[in-house]
């Protein structure tokens, strides 16, 4: 009975030994770096900064506005676009199955001198990925474009968080793009405004 | 290479060790008596010790024969010490920010953040939460400050910069900004610590100057592109740092490369 206790401790003492071991050469060395701004090194911190000061940022040579935020690129100076953010949960108000519904975002232009076009995409976080989604848009060019947002909710569920994207194209929509992509550029628009994190709620 | 120590000291901490790891047992009077030969006022040199007062030349040239070593590199601490407090006190005046200047204390809450930052791993994996925090509290100068450890985990954990679970922590981002004025403050400082420290490496201590890389590249560059050059000056940096980073040891140096541009 000792040998077999001694056996048990020794076996947990190596074990014990070899998960050290293991989480000691686990990973590798770390680095980092800390300054005065937000490290633009990624396309979600760039979108969380425009997000948070309400400003373009550019990334990539790309420019990412918050909503309402005046664009300084050559092609659309001075141009905006709106997105008509709710004060309160967005609600689901049209399809709806059972386990998905839509809610709809409205969003306006202001500004735009040259033919322009426009997708939506949206996405759980800035991290991505995105998914463009349905569009309507009226005759009457100075109108508000809906946008609806298709999202995985049944009411038992907790509000889901997504942030709206509205990509802004000079001139015509390029072929071919995907339907998901894993960054917001990768719908190559000329001009990308978020909203703020917005949620939706499934009514009962 | 020679062997330092991978955690600058200020000079207050050079009299300190001196005394307190001498082996004798030394008080501050009898320290100031035997040791520096009455050279310098018992009550002074705890002053000094707490960094309330700054040693003159002589007295630091006097340490350094105490501990049987060269001058110039603990000179070069005290005139580091001396350039902290000057950039330090118009630091406080360009911020409007009323706080007691500190010195070289003010660098210590951003060089325990760095530390901690590159205390897990660049891959994301998991290692103990106590293995960590024993590292964070090797940047730690004042052990009288220990209580900072916690201040630090916090604030990462705070900032979504780690992950915890378990006793086990891992890192999600790299990248600390600096929000507050106190943050922006002491972040300041460290920044003028690293620049101040390789200075006077490359220029008064020869023996550390090869361990030391400081350079100044110049161009013209449209304006426009300032942004995409910025950025890709990050990317390397960050790409360089991230191919050489290993765990720290006694083998290692805990290196910091203080990236500078700005149009004059």
């Amino acid at each position: 009975m000792s040998v077999d206790r001694r056996t048990k401790r020794t076996r947990a003492a190596a074990a014990m030994a070899l998960l050290t071991f293991v989480w000691s050469v686990a990973g590798c060395g770390g680095s980092g770096s800390s300054g005065f701004d937000v490290s633009q090194l990624s396309e979600s911190a760039t979108i969380a900064r425009a997000i948070d000061t309400g400003e373009c940022v550019d990334f990539n040579a790309k420019a990412y506005c918050a909503s309402g935020a005046e664009a300084n690129t050559s092609a659309l100076q001075g141009a905006a676009v709106i997105i008509q953010e709710p004060s309160s949960p967005l609600e689901c108000d049209g399809h709806m199955t059972n386990d998905q519904c839509t809610a709809s975002l409205e969003f306006a232009t202001v500004g735009f001198e040259k033919p322009s076009s426009f997708l939506a995409a949206v996405s759980d976080s800035e991290k991505g990925p995105w998914t463009l989604v349905p569009l309507t848009v009226s005759e009457d060019v100075t109108a508000p474009r809906t946008v609806s947002i298709t999202v995985p909710a049944s009411p038992a569920a907790p509000p889901a968080h997504i942030i709206a994207a509205v990509l802004v194209y000079v001139d015509r929509v390029p072929d071919g793009l995907p339907q998901t992509s894993a960054q917001l550029a990768d719908f190559g628009a000329d001009l990308m405004y978020v909203s703020s994190r917005l949620k939706i709620v499934v009514p009962n | 290479m020679q062997r330092r120590s991978t955690v600058p000291k200020g000079i207050k901490d050079v009299f300190y060790e001196t005394r307190v790891l001498s082996g004798r047992e030394f008080t501050v009077k009898r320290f100031a008596k035997e040791a520096l030969g009455g050279t310098v006022d018992p009550v002074m040199l705890g002053y000094i010790e707490k960094g309330k007062r700054f040693p003159n030349e002589a007295l630091v040239r006097r340490l350094a024969a105490v501990r049987d070593e060269p001058a110039e590199p603990l000179l070069a601490v005290l005139y580091r010490d001396r350039m902290l407090y000057a950039f330090g006190r118009e630091l406080r005046r360009a911020l409007h920010d009323p706080a007691a200047v500190e010195g070289i204390a003010d660098a210590d809450l951003a060089m325990q953040v760095s530390r901690a930052i590159a205390a897990l791993p660049d891959d994301g994996s998991w290692v103990p939460v106590r293995t960590w925090r024993a590292k964070i509290a090797v940047a730690v100068r004042d052990k009288s400050r220990a209580a900072d450890v916690g201040k630090v985990v916090a604030l990462l954990r705070e900032r979504n910069l780690v992950e915890q679970e378990k006793g086990r922590v891992r890192r999600v981002a790299r990248h600390f900004v600096a929000t507050t004025l106190a943050e922006r403050r002491t972040l300041a400082m460290e920044f003028a610590a690293i620049f101040a420290k390789a200075l006077l490496d490359k220029l008064s201590l020869p023996e550390s100057a090869a361990a030391t890389h400081v350079r100044n590249h110049y161009l013209h560059i449209d304006r426009a592109r300032l942004p995409e050059f910025y950025q890709r000056l990050e990317a390397a940096a960050r790409g360089l740092a991230e191919e050489f980073a290993v765990d720290g040891d006694a083998g290692t140096e805990f290196l910091n490369v203080l990236l500078v541009a700005t149009p004059v």
